[in-house]
């Protein structure tokens, strides 16, 4: 099946509940439109006769047209990322992983993730926005997101603000106006707090702030955001990508009743990276002390390490089992730890990314 | 120009008449032959009957007489049927020189003033001949009698053509909204190959047509054996429509046949005609049941109430979406598809003139107007539920 069809088809059937409805009889009422347009013969003349069987070889076929639709759309497996997070890994062996992206711009316009998605053939499943501290909820964004079939990520960053005065209840009155607004949103939601915590370069991270202080400051997000009844949050618990010599991991975890998703963020920034010296350590630490679903919430392969790290990239999401990764797609270009990210610059990188990330019908097909 | 004619019982066919009276009253004794003439011989041979039911239609059967006068083929006789009329109708039909048929005791309504009429002239015609059944507030365009003949004597499955019609020109954006109703509505018809409706407004059947269908209500046709037109039905068009098609014939609005009628002038008036329509459609369904004939009839009312709650609910859905998150966002795809159906809407009210254009092109006229619907399709669905009766609301006896 052509990809546009996918698409058109996810467009009108992914987003789900009332508005596929109103999609659904609009483009009804647009079909009918462009139908009544269309000219036609004049039937109403002395000595017209229907062909017999045409009215029903035209019923027969729209029903066809109709059934291989929903055959499409709900039979087969469709690897859309949010459908990933709901069920666990089992359909993870044989669906490509979940797509998710960070684009510069995108709480205004739509156009760059729009083009992320042309680029690499695939709609994005969620979609990556960074929050400062008292940021309001991007309700835009949110519903471009959700028209698009895309969940929105929202990381927090507790900029300007101490964890402890989090905790004392000080920010309250914002944490829950952003709740009732999320609430408002109704439909799921990925939220993250204090990302990267163990690592010095946050105010919120190692060095500044205390294991436990992080820990408190999290629950009490968490608890602000469950009693203002915000029930469509999915909360993503992110660290670096640490390596063995690094302080314990589990020291910030706030626990399994207060995550959904473990996100690890982590990068290919030399030609030595492989998934295993990126990702592995800080997966085997992870699942020392949790069973949580893991997302690699913010990666690149970038121009020093070379595009042929992105089927390794996609390989070890595979092997792993994790629920998928957030493509940070931007061009930066300051140093080994800021490159040009952007999967569009580099038409190798392009191609690389395509091929690793595309649906793997037959294995779909011959389960 | 119209003849006045006094003796309805021409001695020359005498014999025959007898005959039909007898078939037309309830007898059957023997069938039309199948074969006639050829049909060149039989379009030299036969008449054109007009019938004209009124009640209290003085305000607009002059015009209507008048446009019968003006039509290119002339019709051989015209009928002006006056039911229950306390105004100068047959004065004024008199006096344009045609005869003036007085109902006696009609308490049928429309049905019972036709069938009366039909019962004294059709057995004075052939089964080729041609009656044309129309509105007093109805005006024919010229060549519409020459156009349904063509149609009738080209095909002999043709049991009765009607025309499509637009809205007299009057001001008012009410009147323009049924207009552009009006322009739609006629635009789709040649589309189908099929009629929904032969329309009261004019519609010209074979007489054989009209004595089959007397012939075969209360057995094959709902109704009573020897009327014509159904006389509890207060859509007596729709009626007499599926009981032609149901016997096999075909119904068809040819090129050529266009009307003008009359128009709501209030919201209110608008109501009762439409409900008197959506009622009278629905009692004359459930008359014929579901059949061959009256499935996609059935169908299509099904979608009307269906399209009429799915809009509603898409409202509400949106509505109530704003409240929640006052921020309205569309893919472009969707901006897209509303474009298309907003330049439909446009297009398609070409034929209602500038005026008709501009309104569609507001919009939210358009839109209330389609709301609208909802109130009369709901009460006609409710008292085709209870059972309670729904009033003629004919202009011509509730403003008039």
């Amino acid at each position: 099946m052509p990809d546009f069809l996918h698409k058109a088809a996810d467009a009108f059937l992914h987003p789900g509940g009332w508005y596929l409805f109103v999609r659904v009889v609009t483009a009804g009422y647009a079909v009918s439109a462009i139908g009544r347009l269309i000219p036609v013969r004049r039937k109403q003349i002395a000595g017209y006769r229907r062909k017999p069987g045409r009215t029903a070889a035209l019923t027969a076929c729209g029903l066809a047209i109709a059934c291989a639709i929903a055959t499409w759309t709900y039979v087969m497996p469709r690897p859309s990322f949010p459908e990933t997070l709901h069920s666990a890994a089992s359909t993870q062996r044989t669906s490509s992983p979940g797509l998710g992206v960070f684009e510069p711009n995108e709480w205004e316009t739509w156009k760059p993730v729009e083009g992320f998605a042309s680029a690499v053939g695939r709609n994005p499943g969620i979609v990556l926005l960074y929050s400062g501290w008292p940021e309001p909820w991007q309700a835009k964004f949110a519903a471009m997101a959700y028209a698009h079939g895309a969940e929105p990520f929202v990381q927090i960053e507790p900029v300007g603000v101490t964890l402890r005065s989090i905790i004392a209840g000080h920010s309250d009155a914002y944490l829950r106006s952003y709740a009732a607004s999320v609430r408002g949103y109704g439909h799921p939601v990925i939220l993250s707090f204090g990302a990267e915590m163990n690592g010095s370069w946050y105010s919120w991270g190692s060095g500044h702030t205390r294991p436990t202080v992080f820990v408190a400051a999290w629950r009490h997000v968490v608890r602000v955001f469950r009693k203002a009844g915000a029930r469509n949050v999915k909360w993503l618990w992110t660290v670096n990508s640490t390596n063995a010599t690094a302080a314990p991991l589990k020291r910030w975890w706030p626990g399994n009743s207060y995550v959904n998703i473990v996100g690890i963020d982590g990068y290919y920034y030399r030609r030595a990276d492989t998934f295993k010296s990126v990702f592995g350590t800080t997966i085997t630490e992870i699942r020392g002390f949790t069973r949580t679903p893991i997302l690699i919430s913010e990666t690149a392969t970038g121009p020093v390490a070379g595009p042929s790290k992105i089927a390794n990239l996609f390989a070890g999401v595979r092997h792993h089992h994790l629920l998928g990764l957030v493509w940070f797609d931007q061009a930066q270009h300051h140093g080994i730890f800021h490159q040009d990210w952007r999967l569009e610059d580099s038409p190798a990188a392009l191609a690389a990314f395509r091929k690793a990330a595309g649906v793997r019908r037959e294995r779909i097909m011959r389960r | 120009m119209p003849r006045i004619v006094t003796d309805p019982e021409p001695s020359a066919r005498a014999q025959h008449m007898a005959l039909q009276a007898l078939i037309a009253l309830g007898t059957p004794l023997v069938d039309e032959p199948a074969s006639g003439p050829p049909p060149a011989a039989r379009a030299a041979a036969c008449t054109v009957t007009v019938f004209i039911p009124a009640h209290n239609e003085a305000a607009s059967i002059g015009a209507t007489l008048l446009s019968l006068r003006e039509q290119t083929h002339l019709p051989s006789h015209v009928v002006v049927v006056c039911d229950n009329c306390t105004d100068d109708t047959a004065a004024i039909a008199v006096r344009h020189g045609v005869t003036v048929f007085t109902t006696v005791g009609n308490t049928e309504r429309k049905a019972g003033a036709l069938n009366q009429a039909l019962r004294h002239f059709l057995p004075t015609l052939d089964g080729n001949d041609l009656v044309l059944l129309m509105d007093a507030d109805s005006q024919l365009s010229a060549d519409w009698i020459a156009s349904a003949m063509r149609a009738l004597q080209s095909d002999r499955k043709l049991g009765g053509v009607c025309g499509t019609y637009l809205g007299a020109k009057e001001k008012g954006i009410l009147r323009q909204l049924q207009r552009n109703e009006f322009v739609r509505a006629s635009r789709l018809v040649p589309r189908r190959a099929s009629l929904w409706v032969l329309s009261g407004t004019g519609t010209m059947f074979r007489a054989r047509v009209l004595r089959e269908i007397g012939r075969e209500r209360g057995s094959a046709l709902p109704g009573t054996r020897g009327e014509f037109y159904h006389s509890q039905s207060i859509t007596e068009d729709y009626e007499i429509t599926l009981a032609a098609k149901s016997l096999g014939w075909k119904c068809i609005a040819p090129p050529g046949c266009t009307a003008s009628t009359e128009i709501m002038p209030t919201w209110r008036a608008l109501y009762r005609q439409r409900l008197r329509w959506q009622t009278g459609t629905l009692t004359a369904l459930r008359g014929y049941g579901m059949t061959r004939i009256t499935w996609t009839n059935w169908a299509r009312q099904i979608f009307f109430y269906l399209r009429y709650f799915a809009q509603v609910a898409c409202w509400v859905v949106i509505g109530g979406s704003l409240v929640r998150h006052p921020s309205l966002f569309m893919p472009s795809w969707v901006v897209v598809m509303l474009a298309v159906i907003y330049a439909e809407r446009v297009i398609t009210v070409r034929k209602a003139g500038l005026k008709g254009m501009l309104l569609a092109m507001l919009l939210f006229p358009e839109w209330a107007y389609g709301m609208f619907d909802g109130l009369y399709l709901m009460r006609a669905l409710f008292s085709e539920i209870t059972g309670k009766d729904v009033s003629w609301g004919h202009l011509g006896s509730t403003d008039a």
